[in-house]
Formats: C-alpha cells, structure tokens, sequence
C-alpha cells in the first residue's frame, strides 16, 4: 500500500510504504528518495506494478518501483 | 513492399506500450508526458494505459466559494493525448480522486454530490462506477462504505476488497484507513485496518495491486 501522509504539526507531507506480510500490513515505512523539494502527492503504482506514479507541482511523474531501493526494509 | 508492414508492426508495437513504461531508476523521476499531463489527485489509467482519467480544478464554485475538482478523461492519441472530455458518471458537484480497479473494471471517485432521492450537497463520499461495453454504466452510490463524515480516497485489490479513507469516529487518528471486503456482490461493513495511523493524524490512501 502506497500512501500519503499528513504531518498536523510540521504541516509535511510524506509518501509512506506499507507491505502485506502473512495476514497484517507492516508499519508503514518513510521513503526518503520521495522526500522532494516539491511534494510527491497521490503516489500509485501503475496498472502493472512495476512503476511508482504520482505529481509534483500537479504534474505526472513516474519512476521505477523498485522497493530495495525505495524501502529497503519491505524489500523481499 | 516488404517494409510497409514491417514499418506498421513497429507503429503498432510502440502505441502498445503503456506511456510510463520505461525504466526511471530511483531516486531521479520524470515527467511521464510533460507538463501538459496534470492532476490534481488521482492518476487512474487503464490496463493498457490508452485512457487516464484525472482530477482538475474548475472555474465553478462551491456554496463555500471554493473551486470545485472535476474528473476528466484523456484519451491517447498516437504520441500525444485528447482534450479532456467528461466521463459519463461525471456531476456538477464535486467529483475527485478517480481510481480503476485492478481489473479496470470500476471506477471509484470522491463525490460531494447529493445522496440518491436527495438534493442537498454533502460532503466526500465514495461512489463507482463499473465498465458497460466501451463507457461506464451509472454512478453507483456506495451506501455501505461511507458515513456522515469524509470517507474517500479509495485503493481497490485485485479480489475485490476496498481500502479507504476515512473521518468516522473509532480510528487512530483524524483520517484512518479501513477495509471493507467484496462479499455476494456487494461491499461488507468497513473495519479499522490497524496501525494504519499511529501516531499519525491525517493518512490518504493509496493503490493496492494484490491483497486479501
């Protein structure tokens, strides 16, 4: 699950990635390589799961899902 | 004689390709079509990334005096896209957040549109539509996942189950993430998807490609 979240007290927002491990979603884990001078917002994954989606400054962008990079830690 | 089909095949393979597939490595991302391809939230293509629906800002407004988002439908057309034009489920209230299922069989949006036999605006629901030969058929409010507050942001799996968004009273924080599975037709009374929000008051959803 890719998702955006929403800082109330540094009013940040930050892309979050959490993995489905047996029958329970892990603690969500920061991207850091999504930390952008500009917003990534409404991050998704394209139709076949191989390239992460989402705007900056409300323009599409897109790049590789490649978890090992993105959060190690999920990574299998 | 012998390259005009071939020269054909290669047109045909390349406007087969979706338009964000190629390789982008971490952490540098592009532009996936340039500048002209914008949302403000939702980017929901199809399988085979030849129709993008999106959400953009409008020159209507709402009782509150905010501008209102929209869904629109882009179309590829050989290298670039169509006009947005809009989708048949569209309103004239306010509509965001597009999102396909897996299967690109249902689209699901954020609406503030009145609920069924009313005609009052209310604020973000859940609603879907499913694919009807080449359109969609009629906006389908979804009565068993929403609630009197904010509920949106859906991120559909393969098996039919829903993930959500929402305010409702009982979550971690401000905007918790629920579930609700696809059982007999129809969506199941939505649960707390736990540690969806520790310590965290505000979470969007996102996209889910396989899960239970």
């Amino acid at each position: 699950m890719i998702l955006n979240r929403y800082y109330d007290d540094t009013r940040k927002i930050r892309v979050f990635i959490s993995r489905k491990q047996r029958d329970a979603w892990s603690q969500p884990v920061a991207v850091p390589a999504l930390d952008l001078p500009e917003w990534a917002l409404t991050p998704c994954l394209s139709p076949d799961g191989k390239y992460l989606l989402f705007t900056q400054r409300g323009v599409i962008h897109h790049m590789d899902f490649d978890l090992r990079k993105l959060a190690p830690s999920l990574a299998p | 004689m012998r390259l005009i089909p071939l020269a054909f095949a290669t047109l045909l393979a390349a406007a087969a390709v979706p338009p964000w597939a190629s390789s982008i490595p971490v952490p540098d991302p592009v532009p996936l079509g340039g500048e002209s391809m914008r949302t403000v939230n939702g980017i929901a293509f199809s399988r085979d990334g030849g129709v993008l629906y999106v959400a953009r800002w409008v020159e209507d407004r709402d009782p509150a005096g905010r501008r209102r988002l929209r869904i629109f439908e882009l179309r590829r057309r050989g290298d670039g896209w169509s006009r947005p034009s809009t989708p048949s489920f569209g309103s004239q209230y306010t509509d965001y957040q597009p999102v396909l299922s897996p299967d690109g069989k249902r689209l699901l949006f954020n609406s503030t549109r009145p609920l069924p036999g009313t005609t009052e605006e209310v604020r973000q629901n859940l609603w879907y539509a499913d694919r009807k030969g080449d359109g969609w058929g009629p906006p389908v409010y979804a009565a068993e996942l929403n609630s009197p507050v904010f509920d949106g942001y859906a991120a559909p799996a393969s098996n039919g189950n829903l993930y959500f968004s929402s305010e409702r009273p009982g979550g971690m924080g401000r905007n918790d993430i629920y579930r609700s599975t696809w059982k007999n037709g129809r969506y199941t009374k939505p649960v707390l998807v736990p540690k969806s929000a520790v310590r965290i008051r505000k979470t969007m959803s996102g996209w889910i490609r396989r899960t239970a």
